[in-house]
């Protein structure tokens, strides 16, 4: 009830504030910061209560929806989940402050799509229903096109369809797949019988089922395939990454915040969800390590870390190089997850919340400076750290994190993801610490050529960083370096989870 | 700037002893007994402010160090005792009147002034300047040994500052200005090109269809009797 | 149960008379009122069509066993199907005379006509969906073609709409002409007109070599030709584009969803419940052909759409790609394929004749038909371009609108049957359509307006346009829908 509570306060503060008159913007404004801190308080209520030490789901809710289709609204939660919970929930009310000044036009339907996307998100890491997870996967779509659309940069309208229709593509392939992993829920050993099913809980384990249709390993090959193409478009995993750079760059800042604090993780949680725990053979295909397919997945993650960083380097553009740094950062998550091992799979989705905190900080930190100069351009600036120095050591932080700085957050989640990865892909691992050089390497120069050298007389009386966009930052600036040093806080949540999870992948 | 570092070097004895020592799962490295344990033999109970520091920057006391490993403690102790044969006791006597020879000299020279220092310093010019210079071995040392490292060293400097760092800027500028922005433009140009063609194709596909479309009901006509020729047609291969 | 005879019969046909009855009194009723009251005639007319419903209630309750019940020596039949066909139908006129009613396209002297031809329409397209016989599914379609012809032309002032009306009769000629040819075929190698004998006396006279396979393909295929002229399937729907956009936008919206819907009545009982019998399956299955036909008709609608700026024309091809979307369904002979069909063309009813609502009342407001008239709709107007947009969505099938659903029983039921290269055709095909209607919203809602002056519309409009929007945002995420055509069945 808690967590149904928590998905749906959003909608209906969408429909709330659809009813208020339009002129009371600041009314508008407050009511939509209410709805999403009621989500907020409930993650933490969540995370707080969440029984670690068990392996199951947790504050399940399952009443049937379609009968034709024996599709239930099942949802629950495990500490993999809570914990993409909490962050979406975290971020909710910190764009909707990042929002408050500069949304000029149409402030009520972008706090009502807001809200929308916000039901989606959370809906999708809670739901345990194949069905209503794809629902929810795709209840996200809308209110971003629309987001990016109307409320964009120059380019709004190429960025918001290529989104669309990227992930529609993606999702395409899923729905395929999702509706064959339905049609051979009910067949064991050649025989169809009892109903079929879109139960995620009850699908894993009739896949771990000898002789059941979904246990063989052919089946489970294409299935997990069609998956992976949708999740890896939303990830973005190399070559269906060039949405993410348009839609960044055009995004207006908090649904850029959304973008890489949370709908990435939307691809790498369902790649967890259902392509490593319901098709544990399939997943084992592109991992085993065994010539070129073996090698795959993380050879994508490897792709992914050293392109993406590559990419980064060559921006001018402190928006799209934040960007491209996230194709580089969520390779290390895919890399992790590659590994199949305790610690690879720790780090991963460590590094997956971990990511969602620092890109969210760096993403809000560039629409602050966006804000004041109305241009991103890295090499407009210079000498900006003397005007702005709380701006500045706040980013220092943020880089450092991002860029793996021991005792930051994004160090632990990488180093973990790595160290999982060299057990099984030596050689892959190694290569993949170039992305770590380069890295550094960029944000280290960015950091040079925007905040050290001369100030440009332009920048005479830029303004210092206020206490609205502090209170933005400051959460999540704490949670990077609490979770540097005391990575537990996270790592208990679901380490029973990961190696119950290891465990069957380990078994085939 | 100083009080902060003060209170840093106070917490980092505590902190360092609790974070590094006190944790099972990391093996404390044995070198750091060792070196503990020959500061302590170098001044066994003194604690002079040196050897204090130089054992608290690893975070452990004396004690600690002696009461954690008994056994090495013991054989530095046996080393102790070795030394006490007939020669010793030559080269004691030796040392002892050597020394008392030389107290005894300066003791007429400059106490009793039975001698005149400078006359014989003007008596025996050479022999002074030879001992005045200390055989001159500090010429000869910066003449020869220094000058030649000190030429080894700038050709390392050189070497350094031009080939080994030259590779270094070198590659990161290829890094930077080359190979990302060869990989940025790969990005742009062939990965979201190759996305935007399929847009491009799939739209002129579009047109290509409507242009069919002419508008004269004959062509409408043509292509349904055309349509029934080929569906039979189909039909009969399939 | 046998046949009724003509006598018997006229109580379960009561639905139909009271449309033909309506028909005549509008025109009579036409010619008392003036003509700016042309309204009463239209609320006559729905009147008629209420009375109808009522009567297919009645009439569906007294036939308590529910079993088929064959009308008129077998002509026609009176079964679940042709029921929840009658009521779609009739919720298609309903809409269409409401939006006529709106529209200032139509001259107003001629609109008593105008809305007696429609409850003929109607009539006819009743038939279709009930006719068992060669020569009544013949005779249905002519009269629903026909009157068609007269209503696309109805805009006398327009030089399109008069083209419309003639390239429709010239390729409705040809295409019923070659249908008539098949059919006549057909009769001459069964010896009955009846859809429930004629497979099993083909498959004697085939089994007897009377005929070769060959002929029975080739009356097929021309009977085919006239049956995809209606639902306007690839290579029979050149003229549907024209047609949609030189005819009256209400009669667009009505030839795009209810003539379709009666098409696909008619294709239904004709391949089913005729040819899709084991015994013909056996030397002529044509499921594979039809699904090829299928796949290409959802590319041509939605390439052909992509370029389009005309939107009447972009949701004309638009709905070429759903009639290819339907035939995927209807390719499969299974239950599961039927109630797809069955549930999207009520989702598509919504959505499609929501969208066209709206296009009326641009037309109206802003004078064009063209995607520029849409810039800035959503300043102008907010709740109209809001139902747009989910419509246009709905369409494109996008959760969690109920075009969404409609597209997954679809693709279900055709993954279901193994056929995963049409799913993936018919997936990717959605991809495509979502940049078309997008390219819509784009122009309403990122773009901005020359004219800045927001429209006004009245209640009535906006209840209107929210009965389409309601049921295409909930049709979907409601259990009742899906279990509305589980009774359904063609034997």
């Amino acid at each position: 009830m808690l967590l149904s509570l928590m998905i749906f306060v959003p909608l209906l503060g969408m429909i709330v504030v659809l009813l208020l008159p339009r002129e009371s913007e600041e009314l508008i404004k407050r009511v939509t910061l209410a709805f999403t801190l009621v989500p907020l308080v409930i993650a933490v209520v969540l995370f707080v209560s969440y029984n670690r030490s068990t392996v199951g789901t947790q504050y399940v809710v399952n009443v049937p929806w379609i009968d034709a289709f024996n599709i239930n609204y099942h949802i629950g939660i495990d500490g993999l989940s809570v914990t993409l919970l909490l962050l979406t929930a975290l971020l909710g009310p910190i764009c909707v402050l990042a929002s408050w000044r500069n949304i000029e036009k149409g402030i009520k339907a972008y706090m009502g799509l807001f809200l929308l996307l916000e039901t989606g998100m959370l809906g999708f890491f809670a739901a345990l229903d194949l069905f209503l997870f794809f629902v929810f996967f795709e209840l996200t779509l809308l209110p971003m096109y629309f987001l990016i659309g109307v409320w964009g940069g120059p380019r709004k309208e190429y960025a918001a369809i290529k989104f669309f229709l990227y992930t529609l593509f993606g999702s395409v392939l899923m729905l395929v797949a999702m509706i064959a992993v339905y049609l051979n829920s009910n067949v064991i050993n050649g025989v169809t019988e009892g109903v079929r099913t879109f139960d995620i809980p009850t699908l894993i384990s009739l896949a771990g089922t000898e002789g059941h249709a979904l246990a063989d390993s052919g089946f489970q090959m294409w299935v997990f395939l069609g998956f992976f193409i949708g999740f890896a478009v939303k990830v973005p995993i190399f070559p269906f990454h060039t949405w993410l750079p348009d839609a960044h760059v055009e995004a207006p800042t908090a649904i850029s915040v959304i973008l890489a604090g949370v709908l990435l993780k939307m691809g790498t949680y369902g790649i967890v969800r259902i392509n490593m725990a319901m098709f544990p053979e399939g997943f084992a295909i592109f991992t085993n390590g065994v010539g070129f397919w073996g090698n795959s997945l993380a050879l994508l993650g490897f792709i992914n870390i050293v392109y993406g960083s590559f990419c980064a380097l060559a921006q001018t553009d402190f928006k799209k190089l934040v960007a491209y740094s996230s194709i580089g950062h969520m390779g290390f998550v895919i890399l992790g997850l590659a590994a199949g091992n305790s610690a690879g799979i720790n780090g991963a989705i460590l590094q997956m919340f971990n990511h969602g905190v620092i890109s969210a900080m760096l993403f809000l930190l560039v629409g602050v400076l966006y804000d004041r100069a109305h241009h991103r351009e890295i090499n407009g600036f210079g000498g900006i750290g003397n005007k702005m120095p709380i701006y500045t050591g706040i980013t220092t932080l943020a880089f450092m994190a991002s860029l793996g700085l021991p005792g930051l957050s994004g160090f632990v989640g990488e180093a973990l993801s790595l160290i999982g990865a060299f057990q099984e892909f030596e050689l892959l691992t190694i290569l993949s610490t170039i992305g770590i050089v380069v890295g550094a390497a960029y944000f280290l120069w960015t950091l040079q050529r925007v905040f050290l050298g001369t100030l440009n007389p332009k920048y005479e009386d830029l303004p210092e960083i206020n206490k609205r966009e502090i209170l933005t930052l400051v959460p999540l600036g704490i949670l990077t370096i609490v979770l540097g040093i005391w990575p537990n806080f996270a790592l208990n949540m679901f380490s029973e989870s990961v190696s119950n999870l290891v465990n069957a992948l380990s078994a085939i | 700037m100083t009080v902060p570092l003060i209170i840093l070097a106070l917490l980092s004895f505590p902190a360092v002893n609790i974070l590094w020592f006190n944790e099972s799962y990391i093996e404390p490295p044995p070198q750091h007994h060792i070196q503990a344990q020959e500061h302590a033999y170098v001044s066994p109970d003194s604690k002079t402010g040196d050897a204090n520091f130089g054992i608290s920057i690893f975070g452990i006391s004396e004690a600690e160090a002696a009461e954690e490993d008994g056994t090495h403690n013991g054989e530095h102790a046996d080393g102790g005792h070795h030394g006490h044969g007939p020669a010793h006791i030559i080269a004691m006597v030796l040392s002892i009147c050597v020394a008392g020879l030389g107290i005894l000299l300066s003791w007429l020279f400059y106490h009793k002034r039975r001698f005149s220092a400078d006359a014989i310093a003007t008596t025996f010019r050479p022999v002074y300047n030879l001992f005045w210079n200390k055989y001159y071995f500090d010429e000869f040392y910066d003449g020869v040994l220094v000058a030649v490292t000190v030429w080894k060293s700038r050709l390392f400097a050189q070497f350094d500052g031009s080939i080994v760092d030259g590779i270094v800027n070198g590659v990161g500028m290829v890094t930077r200005d080359i190979l990302a922005a060869i990989v940025g433009v790969f990005d742009n140009r062939v990965v979201d090109g190759l996305v935007n063609r399929v847009a491009e194709v799939t739209w002129s596909a579009g047109g290509r269809i409507r242009r069919i479309q002419t508008g004269a009901i004959q062509t409408y006509l043509f292509v349904v009797l055309g349509g029934i020729v080929l569906i039979i047609l189909i039909f009969k291969l399939l | 149960m046998d046949p009724l005879k003509n006598i018997e019969s006229l109580a379960y046909f009561s639905p139909e008379i009271i449309l033909v009855v309506f028909a005549a009194a509008v025109i009579i009723l036409d010619l008392l009122v003036k003509n700016r009251e042309s309204e009463k005639v239209a609320y006559l007319s729905l009147v008629g069509l209420g009375c109808s419903l009522a009567a297919i209630l009645i009439t569906n309750s007294l036939n308590g066993s529910k079993e088929p019940i064959s009308l008129f020596f077998g002509m026609i039949r009176l079964d679940g199907f042709a029921v929840f066909f009658k009521i779609l139908l009739l919720m298609a006129t309903t809409a269409t005379i409401l939006f006529s009613l709106r529209s200032e396209e139509l001259d107003a002297k001629l609109k008593g006509e105008y809305y007696a031809l429609l409850l003929a329409i109607t009539f006819g397209m009743f038939l279709m969906a009930s006719s068992t016989n060669l020569l009544m599914i013949f005779i249905s379609l002519e009269t629903v073609s026909l009157t068609s012809y007269i209503l696309a032309g109805f805009l006398t002032h327009s030089p399109r709409s008069s083209e419309a009306a003639f390239k429709y009769i010239t390729y409705g000629a040809v295409a019923s002409g070659t249908m008539l040819f098949g059919l006549s075929m057909l009769f001459g190698m069964a010896g009955t007109g009846d859809l429930t004998q004629i497979s099993s006396q083909i498959a004697a006279v085939l089994a007897s070599g009377g005929v070769s396979s060959l002929g029975v393909l080739i009356a097929i295929t021309f009977v085919l030709a006239g049956i995809g002229y209606k639902i306007a399937s690839v290579p029979f729907h050149m003229w549907s584009p024209d047609v949609y956009e030189g005819a009256p936008i209400p009669i667009t919206a009505f030839l795009s969803v209810a003539s379709k819907a009666a098409g696909f009545a008619l294709f239904l009982r004709f391949f089913h419940t005729g040819f899709g019998t084991p015994e013909i399956m056996q030397s002529i299955d044509w499921r594979l052909l039809l699904a090829i036909v299928s796949a290409l008709t959802m590319t041509v609608g939605n390439l052909a759409a992509l370029p389009q700026q005309n939107v009447k024309r972009l949701l004309a091809y638009s709905s070429i790609a759903h009639g290819g979307y339907l035939l995927m369904g209807a390719v499969l002979l299974t239950p599961e394929g039927l109630a797809a069909i069955l549930f999207y063309l009520i989702v598509y009813l919504f959505m499609n004749l929501g969208a066209f609502y709206v296009v009326v009342l641009i037309a109206n407001e802003a004078g064009s038909e063209m995607i520029d008239g849409y810039r800035g709709l959503a300043t102008r107007a907010p709740l109209v371009a809001g139902a747009m947009a989910i419509f246009l969505f709905s369409l494109t099938g996008i959760p969690p609108l109920a075009g969404f659903f409609g597209k997954w029983v679809l693709f279900y039921a055709v993954i279901g049957e193994g056929l995963y290269w049409l799913a993936f055709v018919g997936l990717l095909n959605s991809v495509v359509s979502l940049y078309y209607y997008a390219r819509i919203v784009k122009a309403m809602y990122f773009e901005t307006a020359e004219d800045p002056n927001s429209l006004s519309f009245s209640n009535g409009t906006f209840a209107l346009l929210s009965v389409f929007a309601v049921p295409t945002i909930f049709i979907g995420l409601l259990n009742i829908f899906y279990t509305l055509s589980d009774k359904i069945t063609l034997q």
